[in-house]
């Protein structure tokens, strides 16, 4: 018999422990699309109906031209970060309940990438769909200013690091006390509502106000509306503004997420119920 | 003989207490344990480079437990457990680096992955190279007598085969010291002999050092090894699995006769030759004496030998051998 076995120990450096994990985990997600092919087509089908009721409503109100794209630019935040926010405690909370979670610890990759790499394919999904929508506004007859969209790629994309760093908070809810979904869905709700999905946040009162911009979604759909309509807009805040806002919002939320993620990781393996 | 140097797996005085969860916790949460549980007490092991141990114990005995400590699942209340020198607290990375893990459920499995998706993705996450891994897989999928299933999803295998694309998992990255969780548990007897072989050529060859763990010890029949006899977390026995085998090997014989009244007979016969007999119906149930042959007890039955329709041999209860080794550790 001819041995296979190989000779020595795979010796690797921190970078390619990164590179790995993040490619091991998209590959999951990519045999989970593989799987169930239609409903990944459908994902992408069923955006289509929000942008048309979007449209009509504006159509109907009669307000302003600028209504319909700021509504869709607001809805396509939403949806967009949507899944950066909840895909990591969905899969989390699926993998513990099937057992799979521990396959994924018991590999040699260090325990504080995962919320990251679990989530990685999601959320990049997630701004495609929001993408998606924007373009569709784009066949109805909205108009957008082409030249601002590397800048408005730049805010999704911080708008989704943000939302992954509060799902990691989440996901360490999860790891502790196994349901964690009614949180999520709850902050999520509050964010289109906080963030002004539909409208600008002055038409908010002033006592609600203040609460719009401690989350992320406020800035980043603020800056996606003056970046892509210009002044029509109604937003009030200077885009590198809201850029820098959200980029230290990353930073601080990352690390302390990642912290209270690890830690909650450490007290559960302690006690013995991270598959249960 | 085995140098020092050889020892890959050591636990000194491991201890492992799962408490329930604390009382802000179950604020959100009820604790899934009422009561502390001591799962293992103060566990002494220590495995070399090219050798095996057999966990042997019934449900509960803590050999999961030992087992997640190593790989870094859950930590240890007290004492120590390393690999190669490596700490499983504070190096658990490295440690899962080294050590191959068949867990012994199915669930650690992706079930709607292909067996092969599944090597892929644990390969690439071990840091195998591209290259190596597509050379690796066929040859371990080969190994375990998968090849054939090897573009099927996992969900549509049977528990058999599940178990062994677990144990072809644990082997991929070839790594230097295998443990390997109740792994014949759901393997048909033929398959099961199949993997135990495999283990001790791979145990030879690669010189691993290899713990496994059983609750019935007729499952690693065909082992050579030590044994470490386990139960409520404490060592009852440590030695090699033979000698606890030629123990539990002294199994109670039934002779089966015609009618009640040749059972009777028989079991006087054998009362006489100072056995232990009991009668039950047209049975009749004894204990050959230590280090005696069936065969002499037979050979002394006279005629009534050619009466007897079935002689059964039952195995001695895993429950009933801890008993015993502990009675007898306990005399000395
Ligand atoms: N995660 C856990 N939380 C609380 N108790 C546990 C947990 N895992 C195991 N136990 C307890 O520890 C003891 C040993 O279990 P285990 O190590 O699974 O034994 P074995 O694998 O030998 O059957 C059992 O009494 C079990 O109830
Ligand atoms: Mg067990």
């Amino acid at each position: 018999m001819s041995l296979a076995y190989p000779s020595a120990v795979h010796r690797r450096g921190r970078a390619r422990k990164v590179l790995d994990t993040f490619e091991g985990y998209i590959r999951i997600d990519l045999v989970e699309e593989r799987m169930f092919p239609a409903s990944t087509i459908l994902r992408y089908l069923a955006v289509v109906f929000p942008v048309l009721l979007y449209y009509f409503q504006s159509t109907f109100l009669a307000i302003s031209d600028d209504l319909f794209m700021t509504m869709l630019i607001g809805t396509a935040v939403i949806a967009g970060l949507q899944d950066a926010l909840t895909g990591l405690t969905g899969r989390l909370s699926f993998a513990m309940e099937r057992g799979t979670l521990e396959t994924y610890l018991v590999e040699p990759v260090p325990w504080a990438l995962i919320p990251v790499a679990m989530n990685i394919w999601r959320s990049f999904t997630g701004a495609l769909l929001a993408c998606v929508m924007v373009a569709i506004g784009l066949l109805l007859g909205g108009s957008i200013d082409v030249g601002a969209i590397p800048l408005a790629l730049l805010v999704l994309f911080l708008g989704v690091a943000a939302c992954n760093a509060l799902g990691s908070f989440a996901a360490a809810f999860i790891l502790l006390f196994k349901r964690g979904e009614p949180v999520v869905a709850l902050y999520s709700l509050a964010a289109s509502v906080l963030g002004g999905a539909l409208f600008p946040i002055d038409v908010l009162p002033p006592w609600i106000r203040w609460a719009s911009y401690l989350v992320p979604h406020t800035y980043v759909i603020d800056a996606e509306r003056q970046l892509l309509m210009g002044s029509a807009s109604g937003g009030h805040m200077d885009p590198a503004l809201s850029i820098g806002i959200l980029a230290v919002f990353c930073v601080v939320a990352f690390a302390t997420g990642l912290f209270v993620f690890d830690r909650a990781l450490r007290l559960a393996r302690r006690l013995g119920i991270l598959s249960i | 003989m085995s140098l020092p140097g050889d020892e890959v797996i050591k636990l000194r005085g491991l201890t492992k207490l799962y408490e329930p969860t604390p009382r802000w916790m179950r604020v959100f949460a009820r604790s899934h344990m009422v009561e502390p549980v001591k799962a293992l007490d103060g566990v002494d092991l220590t495995v070399r480079a090219g050798e095996i141990c057999a966990i042997v114990g019934p449900n509960g005995a803590g050999k999961t437990s030992m087992f997640r400590i190593l790989v870094g699942l859950t930590t240890a209340t007290g004492g120590t457990a390393t690999v190669l020198g490596l700490d499983a607290g504070r190096d658990s990375e490295q440690i899962r680096q080294i050590v191959g893990w068949m867990p012994s459920e199915d669930r650690s499995l992706l079930m709607r992955a292909t067996a092969k998706e599944n090597l892929q993705l644990h390969g690439r996450l071990q840091g195998m190279p591209r290259r190596e891994l597509a050379e690796r897989i066929p040859y371990v999928l080969e190994t375990v007598n998968l090849a054939a299933q090897t573009e099927s999803v996992v969900a549509g295998l049977s528990a058999g085969m599940r178990a062994r694309l677990r144990l072809a998992r644990a082997l991929l990255p070839g790594p230097r010291a295998l443990i390997l969780d109740e792994p014949t548990g759901a393997v048909d007897p033929i398959a099961a002999h199949g993997l135990l072989t495999l283990i001790m050529e791979l145990v030879k060859q690669e010189r691993l050092a290899v713990l496994i763990s059983s609750h019935r010890l007729e499952e690693i029949e065909a082992l050579q090894s030590q044994a470490l006899l386990m139960d409520r977390g404490r060592v009852r026995y440590s030695g090699d699995l033979d000698s606890l085998r030629r123990e539990w090997e002294r199994p109670e014989v039934e002779f089966v006769l015609a009618d009640p009244a040749t059972a009777h007979a028989l079991a006087d016969n054998l009362v006489a030759q100072g056995l232990h007999a009991v009668v039950d119906g047209d049975s009749v149930r004894c204990q050959p004496n230590p280090h005696e042959p069936v065969g002499a007890v037979l050979s002394r039955l006279g005629p009534l030998t050619s009466q007897i329709r079935h002689v059964r041999e039952i195995p001695m209860p895993l429950r009933d051998l801890i008993a015993q080794v502990y009675e007898r550790g306990e005399a000395r």
